[in-house]
């Protein structure tokens, strides 16, 4: 799977050659999505927000007075340890799982009891690692599937998908072939490839290197860092700390259903021992 | 009758009539594929919802005279109306819930559609069912032995377009490739901006209109006079047509209109055949379901959970407790209800009604066998009526000696047996006969789960009914003694002849089954049963095999089955045994289930007030079949949407409510006391291995998902009472690995555990041998007590013997309360003694942690595997965890294999390290070396290299201005 990501990447460096020159194109081509003037127009206010959430599964409370600001433009990583919440803190944002305390905003305006296929309506659109791709349709379906609720005509998403294909030859290869029968690296793709033709308001992207050889998470981190050049408003969930600590502008970090942490990585990396007791074992109670 | 199969004649006219009739099959196959695909349900009401739109035309062509067309249109509105219908009330409002459940509700749904298209056409005028093109072609002379009838002209036309146009919809169209990224993943979709529920509304009216439409078309073939329309959704036409969808895979329309057709052919061929034997082609349907099953099993369906709706009630406040009375409540509102039914010979007036009141007493023994199965052991059975009828019809064979012929094929006659026992010993070998028949029905549930294994007993009962009970053993189908009464059991000069005397003998049965039942409930054999249910992996861990444990459910519950029913045939006075009229067809089969569900299933006074519900009020007010039939399914759908727990999760809500005020307030369990000193558990016999040989060693192991390997060639040795880590990122393979070690999932390689090689065993037996076993979710039995999901775990030193249990015979008694004891002394030693009766799905995360920590105690193992044992816990409780498993450790004398992801933990405790990343071992050694190694650091922190070699410049751990101390990355404690 790693030599399907190599050609694309010519000669130098994982984010140099076709990918960086493809991406370029395709943003370019992209319309940019009028600002939504029912959307109170406000354009200080962040692309996504969450202020005091709490989410319950039954009798079990697993999130706690959760807060996020994303701005337009920016790239923010929420972080933590297996279990600390961040995928139901996730799909809270994405509409999946209703909170039960809190309000989620989407450029200002009340999206907390707004559905997930209207949210993703409304350009929010995520990429979830290792599962993110309907492995019976063929890729091609995979592609024409997320149209078929858009109102953008049949021209254009032709356009976008072609054009979204260049930056992934393996997956222009493979149109035909069932999703099912991709490889991991490949399922990734799709399921970023698939997000970037929508032209996102804001990228959702959970756990991007989920169980992937390292080649392979390389040359999706050279997209995404792309992304984030050509100002793509991101948030992304991570385990992996340097690859978040790379990639944002923001850091949130989580620890038992809590948002312990929110600003710079540099100040992360400051609170030395935060990270220390979290992922290496050592610190205060060592 | 093999060896004629080579002189069978099969003429052209008979195989285009077999495709005729297998079309009719396809399409109500290819409804049920397209809700399938859509949500996961098997909707048994597909063929109902068609023939209500066809009984709709049938009535406005014939009574309203409105032409073809426009009669037409209206059934197929009709039915989408229906089909929507209950798409809104019914499956939405259960859309969360088991896909079993759904199951049982459409089964409602089709019962009382039967009811209206009954009702619908019984004034509808005479005459043959219209055909579209009737008028317009003469017959079709292809040749002399092919004539194609106006019918199936007719047919042709207007269903193969409609058939052809499905498959092209499902591949070509928007809604297609809706419903199929909602077969693939409904959450996916949302995230597209596809809803679920709006697809799932659309695939019902869809596949309802699709389903009025062809069998319009069909009808005119299958039944030629309206009053036979009813029998179009009958158990033997969906069992077909769901054979035809399994056949497909519950997926593609192409193969669904194939095998139909293949379905159809073989069926007329068999039948003009073997015209003297009609059944016999339903025997070979059941054989063809068990295959399609097994077929369908290996492909795996996510979405397929055992049956899991169960009563819930609160444990009796700790304050009461002392009060005998309530202590005893269950006991003696049990023995309240018993003696009120004891009163009913003196109330009735007429001896039909105690007939119906005897016979409402063994149906509720039928309803307590289908509960334990069903509500205990998770297997829904749709045939529990016919277990009652081979134990009904072999009392009446061992009884009379009919004569059993024994015969192979190709052979043969060999001989012919003849019983004739006295009555006693006769109810005894009946009863034995349902133990055999229900173990062999219940053989495909080791492979299977839920949904498909409930179609499996569906085809039992059907078989057994249409089949079965006609052979000459079970009287030739045929049982024409004038009056019943003359044969009914005397004992000791004691007559059970006279109607209220065997009333009160079939009390006393229903009496012990409740004794029999309750006492299993409370005795190892039962707990093990509902443990299997809720937690199949965590059973296996306590070292009891889980198919052993179906099978006894299976098998007990198929004995309470055929003691019911070898009483309940002296009540007929005279029946066919098989065929449409059979008292033991599948129709009061799903009368039980109905009866069991209304009641409360999972409980033994659920049967009774089920059967109460059912049978007894509409006895009571003197109301026909219809009514009963009416309350007993609009109950079954009112209880399902409303009440899941049925009738007695009302009582008990009321009995909870009286509890709670007589003891003022509800009193929480309270954490932690002061833990024990010491445990006096007298250990379990294992032999240790010799000294200097790895406890655990595996060698070359691989596992392979689809392609995937997800464990790669991994070699790991656990010495005597260490305790090793294993470390790694997400979907690295941790957990894989030690499901390959425990025998969850299928391996290459070898594993040995205590220098045994395990390789070939199963996971009850690798246990068995020593292994322990935490699961990442720590789910355990939510439906059990702590106390009770210890007492699984102790199934480990010593197995309940299941009959003992059952009739209390000693041991059982003994065993039992040295278990108590052991399992309050685990409980009290690990600070849970105040949450004893708390039921696991009530704790929290951290609890329920230290109750699997109480289990691995109570299995006494050797070797641990331990999976994230601080997952989803508090940091306090967290921190408390380290001294307890070393304790633990200490205490069993054990190795410990612990997956973690708390690195402080791991770091301080673990004697050794091993680090997976994609599948494979990338270092070990002590926790500093590998925490130190460059591969392991770089798996941890990201894989972009240029972000490493940043960090050896700025080293976020070595460089950095704050915690200097750590400078050897990740360091040791």
């Amino acid at each position: 799977m790693a030599d399907d990501l190599a050609p694309a990447d010519g000669g130098d460096g994982p984010t140099g050659g076709r990918v960086a020159a493809a991406l370029e194109r395709l943003q370019r081509g992209l319309r940019r999505r009028e600002p939504d003037a029912h959307l109170d127009g406000d354009t200080a206010a962040p692309v996504l927000q969450a202020r005091n959430l709490d989410v319950s599964y039954g009798s079990v409370q697993v999130l706690f007075d959760c807060n996020i600001d994303v701005r337009r433009g920016e790239t923010v990583a929420l972080l933590g340890t297996n279990g600390a919440g961040k995928s139901t803190f996730l799909r809270a944002l994405l509409g999946l799982t209703a909170p039960s305390r809190g309000v989620v905003r989407f450029h200002g305006r009340d999206i907390t009891r707004m559905s997930a296929e209207a949210r993703f309506g409304r350009g929010i659109v995520a990429v979830r690692g290792g599962q993110g791709v309907f492995p019976g349709l063929t890729v091609a379906e995979n592609f024409a599937l997320s149209f078929t609720t858009t109102s953008v005509p049949a021209a254009e998403r032709q356009r976008r998908t072609d054009q979204t294909l260049v930056a992934f030859p393996a997956l222009a290869e493979r149109l035909h072939l069932s999703a099912g029968e991709l490889s991991g690296g490949q399922r990734q793709q799709l399921a970023l490839a698939r997000a970037l033709v929508h032209d996102p308001e804001i990228l959702v992207i959970d756990e991007l290197s989920l169980g992937l050889a390292p080649i392979v998470v390389q040359a999706l981190i050279a997209i995404v860092e792309d992304l984030r050049a050509k100002g793509q408003t991101m948030l992304i969930v991570e385990q992996s700390m340097n690859i978040a600590l790379e990639l944002c502008d923001r850091v949130d970090y989580m620890e038992k259903g809590r948002v312990t942490f929110s600003g710079p990585p540099g100040e992360l990396l400051a609170q030395g021992e935060l990270i220390d007791t979290v992922f290496f074992g050592t610190g205060a109670r060592s | 009758m093999i060896v004629g199969f080579l002189s069978w004649s099969i003429p052209l006219q008979v195989i285009f009539n077999g495709l005729t009739l297998g079309l009719g099959y396809s399409v109500i196959a290819a409804g049920i594929v397209l809700i399938h695909r859509s949500s996961g349900i098997v909707n048994f009401a597909q063929a109902a919802i068609g023939a209500f739109g066809v009984a709709t035309f049938v009535v406005l062509f014939q009574n309203a005279s409105l032409p073809y067309p426009l009669a037409a249109l209206l059934g197929v509105a009709g039915a989408v109306v229906l089909g929507v219908a209950t798409e809104l009330l019914v499956v939405r409002r259960l859309f969360e819930s088991s896909r079993v459940v759904l199951l049982i509700a459409t089964v409602g749904v089709a019962q009382l559609v039967a009811l209206a298209i009954l009702e619908a056409l019984r004034n509808v005028k005479g005459g043959p069912i219209p055909v579209a093109f009737g008028a317009r072609w003469a017959e079709l002379h292809v040749s002399k032995s092919l004539v194609i009838g106006t019918r199936q002209t007719s047919l042709i036309i207007l269903v193969v377009p409609v058939l052809v146009g499905l498959g092209w919809f499902l591949t070509r169209t928007r809604l297609g490739l809706h419903i199929r990224a909602v077969a693939d993943s409904p959450e996916n979709a949302r995230l597209v901006g596809v809803s679920p529920r709006r697809v799932s509304t659309l695939v019902w009216a869809l596949a309802a209109a699709f389903a009025a439409y062809t069998q319009i078309a069909v009808a005119p073939i299958v039944t030629r006079t309206a009053s036979e329309l009813a029998g179009v959704s009958s158990i033997g036409l969906l069992l077909r047509a769901l054979v035809v969808a399994m056949a497909a895979r519950m997926r593609s329309i192409p193969v669904v209109v194939a095998s139909g057709l293949a379905l159809g052919v073989v069926e007329s061929v068999v039948s003009v055949n073997l015209n003297t034997d009609v059944g016999v082609f339903n025997a070979f349907l059941f054989a063809g379901v068990i295959l399609m099953v097994l077929l369908l099993a290996r492909a795996g369906s996510r979405r397929d959970v055992a049956f899991s709706v169960g009563v819930r009630r609160a444990a009796v406040p700790e304050k009461l407790q002392s009060i005998w009375w309530i202590r005893r409540f269950s006991t003696i509102a049990m023995a309240a209800l018993l003696g009120v039914l004891a009163l009913v010979p003196l109330l009735a007036s007429q001896p039909s009604q105690l007939l119906t009141w005897t016979e409402l007493i063994l149906i509720a023994m039928v309803a307590i066998s289908l509960s334990l199965l069903t509500g205990w052991a998770g297997q829904l059975s749709l045939g529990q009526f016919a277990f009652a009828g081979v134990g009904g019809l072999s009392m009446l064979a061992f009884t009379r000696a009919q004569p059993l012929g024994l015969g192979l094929p190709f052979v043969g006659h060999i001989a012919t047996l003849r019983f004739q026992m006295p009555w006693g010993l006769a109810l005894v070998a009946s009863t034995a006969m349902g133990v055999l028949f229900a173990v062999v029905v219940g053989l495909p549930a080791l492979r299977v789960k839920g949904l498909f294994l409930a179609v499996t007993t569906l085809a039992f009962g059907y078989m057994a009914s249409s089949w079965m009970f006609g052979r000459t053993f079970w009287s030739g189908g045929q049982f024409s003694v004038p009056s019943a009464t003359s044969e009914r059991p005397s004992f000791r000069g004691l007559s059970f002849a006279s109607p209220s005397a065997y009333y009160y003998l079939c009390l006393g049965f229903l009496a012990a089954t409740v004794i029999v039942v309750s006492r299993l409930r409370r005795s190892g054999s039962g707990r093990t049963m509902i443990a299997v249910r809720d937690n199949e992996a965590m059973t296996a861990a306590s070292t009891v095999s889980p198919m052993m444990a179906k099978l006894s459910a299976f098998a007990v519950s198929g004995g309470i089955a055929a003691m019911a029913g070898s009483l309940y045939v002296f009540l007929l006075p005279g029946f066919t045994a098989s065929g449409a009229q059979s008292p033991f067809s599948p129709d009061a089969s799903l009368r039980v289930v109905a009866i069991a569900i209304i009641g409360g299933i999972g409980t033994v006074v659920g049967g009774i007030l089920g059967a109460l519900w059912v049978i007894g009020l509409p006895a009571l007010f003197g109301a026909s079949d219809t009514v009963q039939l009416l309350s007993a399914n609009v109950g079954l759908l009112f209880l399902l949407l409303y009440f899941p727990g049925g009738l007695v999760q009302v009582l008990y809500r009321v009995r909870d409510s009286v509890f709670r005020r007589l003891a003022g307030r509800h009193v929480d369990a309270v954490p932690a006391d002061e833990p024990a000193a010491t445990l006096t558990v007298r250990p379990r016999a294992t032999a240790p291995p010799e000294a200097g040989q790895p406890w655990l060693a595996t060698q070359a192991v691989g596992v392979t998902f689809g392609g995937v390997r997800a464990v790669d060639d991994v070699s790991v040795e656990v010495g005597a009472g260490e305790l090793v880590g294993l470390i790694g990122t997400n979907g690295a393979g941790k957990s894989t690995l030690m499901d390959a070690i425990s025998g969850f999932v299928p391996h290459t390689g070898t594993i040995s555990v205590l220098g045994t090689d395990v390789s070939g065993m199963r996971a009850h037996q690798r246990h068995a041998i020593g292994l322990g076993r935490g699961f990442q979710d720590a789910a355990l039995f939510g439906s059990l007590t702590v106390r009770e999901t210890v007492l699984v775990a102790l199934e480990a030193r010593r197995r309940s013997l299941l009959v003992p249990s059952m009739l209390g015979l000693p041991p059982s008694h003994k065993w039992e309360r040295t278990k108590r004891s052991e399992a309050d002394e685990i409980l009290t030693f690990l600070g849970l003694g105040p949450s004893s009766d708390t039921f696991v799905l009530d704790l929290s995360t951290g609890t329920r942690r230290a109750v699997e920590l109480a289990c691995l105690v109570a299995t006494d193992a050797k070797v641990l595997l331990l999976d994230e044992p601080t997952g989803g816990i508090t940091q306090r409780e967290a921190e408390a965890f380290a001294p307890l498993i070393r304790q633990v450790k200490q205490d069993l004398g054990a190795s410990v294999v612990m997956i973690e992801h708390d690195m402080p933990l791991v770091m301080s405790v673990c004697d050794r390290v091993y680090c997976l990343e994609a599948g494979r071992v990338i270092a070990h050694g002590t926790p500093r070396d590998v925490g130190a190694d460059p591969a392991v650091i770089a798996s941890y922190l990201g894989t972009d290299e240029r972000a490493i070699a940043r960090s050896n410049q700025a080293d976020p751990f070595e460089g950095r201005p704050v915690a200097p101390a750590a400078s050897s990355g990740f360091g040791g404690p």
